[in-house]
């Protein structure tokens, strides 16, 4: 509560982190830094969430997505072996990039026109949890009462959304395996 | 403060349990247990591609029995999430019913083409009902969980066919697009959500019609972004450059289904979420705007890239794109009218291009090559009863009368013209003359010229499977009868209001 | 069956398509004579319809003066009725479809390829024909428009010569265009009146209470405008007619007799019905200029055109061309004689001509070319041939005494009172049309019969059977046109009444001009 002066800062501190280290997972040509990029992203990420008094929110995204996932990206692209510049493409056409540099602009534009013109973020409604009930009460248990009371439908429908993914990787999978099966099987034949 | 806070939460536990309404949910949990059902009895090895296939159609029309059951007055559950009324159950009908003829024109395909894989119906299964909660939804929460549901079913479904690389470069460029389109989607609702503090349909609308829309640049933004993630499924022009190696290398049926149910759902959606926005005044002019010239692009862009494609499935990709934006037309007339054309127009669209990618499916089934117009040649000698069907299909997506296509055609100009967009209307009503041209080709090459000697494509190796057969001819019937005699239906949809 | 008349005369030939799709594909006997069956009952039965006629059924804008209606509701959201009916108008017309789908039968008895695919089209084309010309609702109009397309693009595409695919398609896109264009009105017409019935439609815009969109004369005139466009194509006026003489070519005999015969006169036709009675005032405004002028256009155009073919067939379709810009003038004229003649002329131009095809169909099919350099002296091999063709030629030219003769001098008569200066530019027509027929006459019976022409047998019985009728008929009605002139008449006559204030018509580019040639 006595820290209000600095939150201002501290908010812009986190998402001109956060932005430049996203824009830096594009930039960057190795495909490791980027991911350690990525990792600083998601930490950031997780300081603003600290600043807006969601520190549930906070953890499970350091958890699940700088722990787990970032994990599991590092380890798909060290099993690769993905060298720097081992991705590295034809140069992109002059034209498509000038027409990517003068989209990108004017989606900025826009952006940006609505932070200048639209000074209605202290009119705009606010959400049911404030800073006060989070105090009195615990964000973790609000966000788990909130997760499986009033949004159960979603929670539910994300496990069925996990069931659908799993199955997909599995039937790829086994058909790559299968593939192969059966070109061996071929070969064989052959001989 | 905090007691109120901590006591108005758990009441709303309590209304939330008792507002659950599970019977509202009856058909997609029908069709998601179904996929999960499936799914087991793919563990039986041999006849379980078989068995699937059954039990899939055997599920979805339970589900479309079940639809019925909800009656037809609106009614909400799950916290105001879900909303079922007879617009949702119109559209879970036009789903079951593509779901069933995408199971009877893949079975024989896929077995063809060795990539009888038994999840592949459990995995329709999942993507129809993704479909559904995306039309049921009455929040964007549920919305953006039943597309991700929808796009991961399809992404899957698309690349099923491993041994063909085009088969796998589809499923990965539709799974990029999807991401793409999500990351569009989620950036308009974080937008929406921060201007309107919810993310239900129902307080968006308040919100709007309180303080006017134009005057919350949030607002404006968050739903031309949702508009813009929408515009990727529906592969609207500039955001459709998927579409045609999506639809060349997807299998047959999987692009059948693509081709049709997503960009359904989508404009569904987009219904039922701009519904909410229909008395705000002043409507937003970009918005309008904005729509049109998407109808306007997808028209024209469409038709121009159709015109001189030589691949078929390409050239029906870019055919598509012209009749979402037909339909992109009457969304922009924003009447009830319009609405009761486009949802006229979806039954006509789905019976012509579930037909006709039957038809193609029929003929591609022992020909692993990329079918052109070229290969059609002298069809008519060689196979004239299927030469026949596909050219009723062509005629009818062309929009002659008396087939469907007209129909569905003139309502929806009619429905243009009579919200006083008559330039829309003329744009329209040209393009669809000028698409007659490419369609006309392929009839051309099966009844005008001579067959090809060895086009290394055999035409008389063609065989009907028997669901096929009763897929091809229950989509003719519905086109010639539903063309002649179109009262009824369009009587039906007339009486759905959003 | 008195009742219902007007439909068994449009959907018989469709009973005989699906009969002969029952058919097995080799019996090509029972094929033709079910076609000349199926068409020969709706011909009996269009006689029938001209016996029980009254003249006084002068139809337009009041639904008790149309005979024979039919009308049930087809789909009632739009309030769309299939709603079908007579009046001096369409009598005639129907009359001619008729005779020329019955006529096209025998001349398509000598089609040997896909025998049953084409006369189940043949048959179709048959039914759309007459439903145009019955159907008294704007939509069913249009239905039966577009489906006449289908078949002709078919017989056109799979009967044709080497090109025709070339011209099949050209024919195809060409009309849909212009249909397209009709589609588009004829929604702003709904949507403001709120009815398809041309009956109704036509009483509200002669009431000159204009509803909803058409309260704004730009609307109006864009309507009449686009409305032309799409008749124009198919009738067709000079800038778009480009389809017609590659159609023609390309077309099998039967198929150019009914194109010339029947498709040409549909344009016409709906410009009487729909674009006169729907849009009065503008068509007093444009009369002049699209009918009239480019009337006048047509006929020296497509004359001078003529005149320079060599192919028979290609001669006689510029010919056409030349001989619908009579009908346009006349319909210009917006008095009783114009319009009668126009009208008349209309079907003279739809027997004459179908006897000049079916006639060239006869040369062709012997010499498998139509070069009229390549032939001649054939008067000595063929002379009842040559007989033949010299009457229809004279009757082409408009010689006195065959019903030619007689509807272009009532187009004259007419057009004379208010374009004079138009109207003698496009008598020098007849001169020039003396002389493309009498100089292909002259090229291709007189002059050295060639060697490889010596063994041609002379017209067969099937041959004439198919001209006999027509003949007759031409000479008939060209002794004595009452029994035509007294049923359209009356029609014209209420038809002319609504351009009231017709003085103010005039071609006022070329008045003025001659007023300052001869007037100083």
């Amino acid at each position: 509560m006595e820290l209000t002066f600095i939150k201002p800062f501290m908010f812009y501190f986190f998402a001109s982190l956060t932005t430049g280290s996203a824009l830096m997972v594009v930039i960057i040509r190795n495909p490791l830094y980027s991911a350690a990029m990525l990792v600083l992203t998601f930490f950031s990420l997780a300081g603003i969430y600290v600043l807006l008094n969601s520190e549930i929110i906070a953890v499970l995204q350091v958890f699940v997505y700088a722990g787990a996932i970032m994990v599991l990206v590092t380890f798909v692209i060290m099993l690769l072996n993905l060298r720097s510049g081992a991705l590295i493409n034809k140069p992109t056409h002059i034209i498509r990039s000038v027409v990517a540099v003068i989209f990108s602009f004017l989606l900025f534009i826009c952006l940006i026109s609505i932070f200048v013109s639209g000074n209605q973020v202290e009119n705009a409604p606010k959400g049911v949890i404030t800073a006060a009930a989070i105090e009195s009460e615990g964000s973790f248990q609000l966000f788990s009462r909130a997760l499986f009371s009033e949004y159960l439908l979603p929670f539910e429908l994300v496990s069925l959304l996990l069931t659908v993914a799993v199955i997909g990787v599995v039937v790829l999978i086994r058909g790559i395996s299968g593939a192969e099966e059966n070109k061996q099987a071929k070969k064989g034949q052959g001989r | 403060m905090t007691e109120i806070m901590t006591d108005t939460i758990s009441t709303n536990l309590q209304t939330i349990i008792s507002t659950m309404r599970l019977g509202l949910l009856a058909p997609h949990l029908i069709v998601s247990m179904g996929g999960i059902l499936l799914m087991l009895v793919s563990l039986l090895k041999k006849a379980a591609f078989k068995i699937n296939a059954f039990l899939a159609i055997v599920v979805l029309g339970i589900a479309s029995v079940c639809a019925l059951n909800t009656g037809s007055d609106p009614q909400t559950g799950f916290n105001g999430m879900i909303k079922s009324d007879m617009f949702s159950n119109v559209f879970i009908w036009i789903y079951c019913a593509t779901g069933i003829f995408t199971v009877l024109i893949s079975h024989k395909y896929m077995e063809r083409r060795k990539i009888n894989v038994p999840e592949y119906y459990s995995l329709l299964l999942f993507a129809v009902s993704g479909l559904m909660f995306m039309t049921s939804a009455s929040d964007l929460m549920i919305l953006f969980v039943g597309l991700e549901i929808l796009s991961v079913s399809l992404f899957v479904m698309a690349g099923i066919d491993i041994h063909d690389l085009r088969s796998t470069e589809a499923g990965l460029k539709y799974f990029l697009m999807s991401v793409f389109a999500s990351a569009f989607l989620l950036f308009g609702i974080a937008f929406v959500y921060g201007a309107t503090g919810s993310t239900e349909y129902s307080a968006i609308k308040d919100f709007a019609l309180s303080n006017s829309f134009g005057r919350s640049p949030y607002l404006y933004a968050g739903v031309l972004l949702v508009l813009g993630g929408m515009a990727f499924k529906i592969s609207a022009v500039p955001f459709h450059m998927w579409t045609p190696d999506v639809y060349q290398g997807a299998p047959l049926p999987v692009t059948a289904f693509l081709s049709t149910a997503p960009k359904i759902a989508s404009f569904g959606f987009l219904f039922k979420f701009m519904a909410q926005f229909q008395n705000v005044q002043p409507y937003p002019d970009l918005l309008e705007d904005i729509v049109i010239s998407l109808a306007v692009l997808s028209m024209i862009v469409g038709n121009l890239l159709a015109l001189n494609q030589e691949d078929l499935k390409r050239m029906l990709a870019y055919s598509s794109i012209t009749h979402m934006g037909y339909v992109m037309t009457a969304f922009a007339s924003r009447s009830d009218t319009a609405i009761s054309a486009a949802l006229f127009y979806f039954a006509a669209y789905i019976f012509m291009n579930i037909g006709i990618f039957a038809v193609i499916a029929v003929i591609s089934e022992n020909n692993d090559k990329n079918l052109t117009l070229e290969n059609f040649r002298g069809m008519a000698q060689k196979k004239p009863a299927m030469a026949f069907l596909f050219m009723i299909f062509l005629f009818s997506l062309a929009g002659i009368p008396p087939l469907i296509g007209f129909a569905a055609k003139f309502f929806v100009f009619s429905a243009v013209i009579q919200s006083g967009l008559y330039g829309l209307a003329v744009i329209g009503i040209l393009n669809s003359a000028v698409s007659a041209y490419y369609y006309l080709r392929v009839v051309i090459n099966m009844y005008l010229k001579a067959p090809e000697q060895d086009s290394g494509f055999d035409l008389n190796a063609i065989k009907y499977g028997m669901a096929e057969m009763l897929a091809i001819t229950s989509c003719i019937a519905a086109i010639i009868i539903l063309g002649l005699q179109p009262t009824s239906l369009i009587h039906f949809f007339e009486k759905i209001a959003l | 069956m008195d009742n219902h008349i007007l439909s068994a005369i449009t959907f018989f030939p469709l009973i005989g398509a699906v009969l002969i799709l029952l058919m097995p594909s080799k019996s090509f006997k029972l094929m033709r004579w079910t076609s000349v069956v199926f068409t020969g009952i709706p011909l009996l039965l269009s006689v029938r319809l001209y016996q029980l006629f009254s003249p006084a059924s002068t139809g337009m804008n009041q639904a008790e003066l149309y005979q024979f209606v039919e009308k049930y509701p087809w789909i009632s959201t739009f309030h769309i009725n299939y709603y079908l009916g007579v009046d001096g108008l369409s009598v005639t017309m129907v009359i001619l479809s008729a005779l020329i789908s019955f006529i096209g039968v025998f001349a398509s008895f000598n089609i040997q390829k896909a025998v049953k695919g084409y006369f189940a089209l043949y048959l179709l084309l048959a039914t759309a024909m007459t439903g145009v010309f019955l159907s008294l609702d704007f939509f069913l109009f249009y239905v039966f428009w577009e489906v006449m397309l289908l078949p002709m693009y078919f017989l056109i595409g799979i009967w044709g010569g080497p090109r025709r695919e070339y011209a099949a398609i050209k024919f195809f896109l060409y009309t849909l265009f212009g249909s397209v264009f009709m589609l588009l009105v004829m929604l702003v017409f709904y949507f403001s009146a709120n009815t398809f019935s041309l009956v109704e439609l036509s009483s509200i815009m002669i009431s000159k209470d204009y509803p909803g969109y058409l309260n704004v004369s730009v609307i109006r005139n864009a309507a009449w405008i686009l409305l032309f466009i799409g008749f124009a194509i198919k009738i067709p006026v000079f800038p778009f007619h480009t389809w017609l003489p590659d159609a023609h070519v390309e077309a099998p005999t039967a198929i150019s007799v009914i194109l010339a015969g029947v498709l040409l006169k549909m344009g016409t036709y709906g410009i009487l019905r729909i674009s006169y009675p729907l849009l009065p005032e503008e068509t007093m405004k444009y009369a002049p200029y699209a009918l009239g002028f480019l009337g006048v256009v047509n006929i020296v155009y497509g004359a001078f055109v003529a005149m320079a073919q060599n192919d028979l067939k290609k001669l006689i379709a510029y010919s056409s061309i030349s001989h619908m810009g009579y009908v346009m003038l006349g319909m210009a004229s917006l008095n009783v004689e114009g319009m009668n003649g126009a009208i008349f002329q209309m079907f003279n131009h739809g027997i004459i001509t179908s006897m000049l095809f079916i006639l060239v169909g006869v040369i062709y099919d012997r010499a498998h070319h139509r070069d009229i350099h390549a032939l001649g002296g054939l008067i000595q091999q063929m002379p009842r041939y040559a007989s033949f063709t010299a009457f229809a030629f004279f009757a082409g030219l408009g010689l006195p005494g065959l019903s030619g003769f007689i509807s272009e001098a009532l187009v004259f008569l007419g057009a004379f009172k208010v374009y004079s200066i138009l109207t003698i530019i496009a008598a020098s027509g007849i001169i020039l049309t003396a002389a493309y027929l009498l100089w292909a006459y002259m090229r291709v019976f007189f002059g050295k019969l060639h060697e490889q022409h010596r063994e041609f047998p002379d017209i067969n019985a099937i041959e004439v059977i198919s001209i006999l009728p027509v003949a007759i008929l031409i000479l008939l009605l060209g002794v004595y046109p009452a029994p035509y002139l007294n049923v359209v008449e009356p029609t014209m006559q209420k038809m002319v009444s609504i351009f009231s204030d017709s003085s103010g018509l005039a071609f006022n580019l070329i008045n003025q001009m001659s007023h300052y040639l001869f007037r100083g």
